[in-house]
């Protein structure tokens, strides 16, 4: 099997979906604290703060879904308030290159994410049906993006940090 | 986009674990208004997985129609939760194994989907399968929910 991924910034999508299916991907977004934390259980230390060819290892992708999820609350917000455009998306991920993620304990990211994770999925069971279809303007894909297709968008980049780390692991694992 | 298929599909397992841990068993088995129970929801993603294990030799040998889905699950109510988790996670890791096992060109290959009339290949399934799972967490919830906030 070709196990090469495909990069997050080349990733197309497709928001054509007509039905609602906005339960389905708030159940996605609840999966993936767990998801996460049976991954790394066991995971030893060295391992955990590895960084292969000077990306990020482990902890810095679960501190980058962490750092994101203010970003993902705020653009909810955006499209509740009708602006035009959601806000943009800091493309070189200066916060997490800078928050030395590797120097927290892993229980505490895992505990944070799982913390913050909980707070956007209440604010997501409050929304309204009507709320699931409006839009604004996704600032880089330049296309109309309603709730639904934005939450969408968010389980797509959790599982894109969930095969990284995977790849992490599998790339170790054979060293 | 099959990595991306094969981690929710793994992903499943644990989600579904972490969803009925330390809930009461009669919860578990309890129809409401006739529909499945969560036993009866995960017993037939099991059920629906054996038949994908079958369907991905059926595409990857160059049958032309798949074989048909299976419907109304078995009696899993009796059994203990853990006893029906262990079979969703036993052909789950059966069918990620048999996944990951595939080559480029095999994953090329399609089968007719009888009920959707659809060609699919292997990572059509994956997805398919991986949306089906998010169907029945989103249902088992709703019945956790129902009669837990009785």
């Amino acid at each position: 099997m070709s196990t090469q991924q495909t990069k997050w910034f080349d990733r197309k999508f497709d928001f054509s979906a007509e039905q609602n299916i906005f339960p389905s991907i708030i159940e996605r977004l609840r999966g993936t604290p767990a998801r996460l934390e049976e991954k790394i259980h066991s995971v030893p230390e060295d391992i955990l703060t590895k960084k292969l060819n000077s990306t990020w290892s482990i902890k810095e992708n679960i501190g980058h879904l962490i750092d994101l999820e203010p970003l993902w609350v705020g653009r909810l917000e955006d499209i509740l308030n009708k602006e035009t455009y959601l806000r943009t998306a800091d493309l070189t991920n200066s916060k997490t290159d800078q928050a030395n993620h590797n120097a927290s304990r892993v229980q505490d990211l895992l505990k944070e994410f799982r913390n913050v994770r909980q707070k956007t999925i209440q604010r997501l069971e409050e929304l309204k049906e009507n709320e699931i279809y409006q839009s604004s303007l996704h600032p880089r894909l330049k296309t109309p993006m309603r709730m639904m297709d934005h939450f969408l968008f968010v389980a797509e980049h959790d599982d894109h940090h969930l095969v990284t780390i995977n790849t992490i692991l599998q790339t170790l694992s054979k060293k | 986009m099959l990595p991306f298929f094969l981690e929710r599909l793994q992903g499943t397992i644990i989600r579904l674990e972490q969803k009925v841990k330390s809930i009461d068993d009669k919860i578990l088995s309890k129809k409401i208004e006739g529909k499945w129970s969560v036993k009866e929801n995960i017993g037939h993603l099991a059920e629906v997985d054996e038949v994908g294990n079958k369907r991905i030799d059926e595409m990857t040998s160059g049958i032309a129609v798949m074989s048909p889905a299976v419907f109304e699950p078995k009696d899993y109510n009796p059994l203990p939760i853990e006893k029906v988790l262990d079979f969703f996670k036993t052909s789950r890791l059966s069918n990620l194994k048999k996944y990951k096992m595939l080559s480029d060109d095999q994953l090329k290959k399609s089968s007719f989907h009888p009920r959707l009339k659809v060609q699919m290949t292997p990572v059509d399934l994956a997805w398919f399968d991986a949306e089906h799972d998010d169907h029945h967490l989103v249902k088992i919830n709703e019945i956790l929910n129902h009669t837990l906030n009785k």
